[in-house]
């Protein structure tokens, strides 16, 4: 399969000897979306800035469409919509004048889809006719994401994209991803929003400290991380008495127990069974338990 | 092409700004022209104190009480700190708005990631500022030559004028050059104002400083000021040929130096 992104050790070292990124080798096949997962500070943004050639190098490269990201940045950019973290798009301009300037740069606006975008994302005719500067936090980022999309991308670089959206327009922009991909279109994702990855990425990577610690399928990462059963016995019950190779416990308080699976769940239950529970729940492990568990292993090892 | 979309779309952000300076420029070297018919006084005054202001005249070149005695206050108006002030408000503003302030405020990241190069991004802003330097410059020229023509019955000649717009043209595309450098380093608007303006100010202060003490002289040329020689002109001086091809070459390569900067640069927003 086609690779859009393909980074080799890329590496960025700030001047005040800051540790950008270090050593990122990662690849996103086509029509894939790549979720970037990562703590502040963690090297995200930087990756993305890179990309987009606002940043160069230190060591290593980088690749977009199979072309050099410094060499043939111009080129790259004809197939790239970007959207930075903190969106200041023109202020000056009218939220019209915007979309229409950024189309030109773009040279192959389709007016007929830009129109579709204004309409999903629930601008009015008026609003296109303010200035930038009157818009909120939320309109601006609005009308920066459709200047991302106006132009039919290959390739999404989205640093936060809803960072500042309501619920509703969020789950527009997952609406109009879903549609992008079935398109064909390729995206890559930073995001603090672990819901919204685990949501809309078919694959996500875990940077921390510029390194990358993890890239995986969503399902494949959650896989990794054990599930967890609480159980609130009607009685004291002695720890000694449950003592499993199947599970790991976290907590027993009396009547409480919390523990991790790391076994064969048939035995847990016949386990459990013995006694009289008053609840019970094993939930799926969702994304910030992965993201957390791999922060966790971080301070333990510091 | 790409790149004369982005050109056009900072005229059109800079143009108002541009014509409103260009309108204050006009009222004031009118207001000169206007103020000199009335102040006749200033003649007898300035006739009297013909060898009091030795300094005056070393630092603010030859001619100073000749040309001021042949034109009054029209004179005073092409040395005074606010006609200079104006030009330089103008480059000021050009390269914040089209450099820095789109690094600073986030802007850039999205006109870079569309295909214009950092090279073409500064092209056009050499551009504007030769283009709106050379209305700045053209005004100031209109403004005397309607003020002469209005409000002054003696024939005063009216060459100079176009003299004095070439020297003030070339004095500010030499300033250009040194903001175009700072304009690749900095990272806001408020930072290329602080050390522009200051090396500026430094630049005009050593001008008037060199002819009091020897070794500035031997430093004085690096200041586009020591090329404005206002009142020199206005008594028939003119500036040579060569003079005026080394300013725009000094000020051209400038500009490419700021370029290569700003195309090697990271920047740290957007």
């Amino acid at each position: 399969m086609e690779k859009i992104i393909e980074t080799f050790e890329l590496t960025k070292y700030y001047k005040n000897g800051i540790v950008g990124i270090e050593n990122l080798s990662l690849s996103v096949q086509a029509g894939e979306i790549y979720g970037f997962l990562g703590s502040n500070g963690a090297g995200k943004t930087t990756t993305i800035r890179m990309l987009v050639n606002l940043l160069f190098p230190t060591a290593g490269k980088a690749q977009i469409f199979g072309k050099d990201i410094v060499k043939h940045h111009l080129d790259i950019c004809k197939d790239i919509g970007y959207i930075p973290s903190s969106v200041k798009p023109h202020k000056y301009m009218t939220g019209g004048d915007f979309l229409d300037y950024m189309g030109k740069l773009s040279s192959d606006c389709d007016s007929e889809y830009r129109s579709y975008l204004l309409k999903k994302f629930d601008f009015k005719r008026k609003d296109l006719k303010r200035k930038i500067k009157e818009y909120s936090s939320g309109m601006a980022r609005k009308i920066a994401l459709v200047q991302t999309f106006q132009h039919r991308p290959r390739l999404l670089i989205m640093d936060e994209p809803t960072e500042g959206l309501d619920p509703v327009m969020q789950y527009t922009f997952y609406e109009l991803l879903k549609e992008y991909k079935n398109k064909g279109g390729t995206a890559f994702i930073s995001s603090h929003h672990l819901p919204e990855v685990e949501q809309v990425c078919d694959r996500a990577a875990i940077i921390r400290n510029g390194r990358l610690v993890a890239v995986e399928k969503i399902q494949d990462l959650m896989k990794h991380m054990g599930r967890t059963i609480h159980v609130e016995f009607k009685d004291q019950v002695n720890s000694s008495r449950m003592e499993s190779p199947h599970w790991e416990i976290v907590s027993m308080d009396g009547t409480t127990l919390t523990a991790k699976l790391t076994g064969d769940i048939d035995k847990i239950i016949k386990l459990l069974s013995r006694f009289d529970i008053k609840d019970m729940s094993l939930p799926n492990p969702s994304l910030q338990d992965v993201f957390l568990d791999y922060y966790r292993v971080e301070e333990s090892d510091q | 092409m790409i790149g004369n979309i982005h050109l056009k779309q900072s005229v059109k952000g800079i143009w108002k700004k541009s014509l409103l300076l260009c309108a204050a420029l006009f009222l004031f070297e009118m207001l000169f022209a206007v103020l000199s018919t009335s102040v006749v006084i200033q003649k007898s005054i300035l006739r009297d104190m013909n060898d009091i202001p030795a300094v005056a005249q070393k630092m603010m070149g030859k001619g100073v009480v000749e040309s001021m005695l042949k034109y009054g206050l029209i004179a005073v108006g092409y040395v005074h700190p606010f006609m200079l002030i104006i030009f330089i408000l103008f480059i000021f503003i050009a390269a914040s708005q089209m450099i820095t302030s789109e690094i600073g405020s986030g802007t850039i990241g999205f006109t870079l990631s569309k295909p214009v190069s950092r090279k073409r991004l500064y092209l056009n802003f050499g551009i504007i500022v030769y283009l709106g330097t050379a209305l700045l410059a053209l005004s100031t020229y209109l403004s005397s030559l309607l003020g002469v023509l209005l409000f002054h019955s003696q024939k005063l000649p009216k060459e100079p004028f176009a003299h004095l717009a070439w020297n003030l043209f070339l004095l500010m595309i030499f300033a250009a050059g040194y903001i175009a450098v700072f304009a690749a380093v900095s990272d806001s608007g408020k930072k290329l104002f602080t050390y522009g303006g200051t090396t500026l100010f430094a630049f005009y202060i050593l001008t008037f400083a060199a002819p009091l003490w020897k070794p500035l002289e031997y430093v004085s040329p690096v200041s586009p000021f020591s090329y404005y020689k206002p009142m020199a002109l206005l008594i028939g001086g003119r500036i040579d040929l060569t003079t005026s091809l080394a300013i725009i070459a000094v000020s051209m390569v400038m500009f490419g130096i700021g370029a290569i900067i700003f195309n090697r640069r990271d920047i740290s927003s957007g």
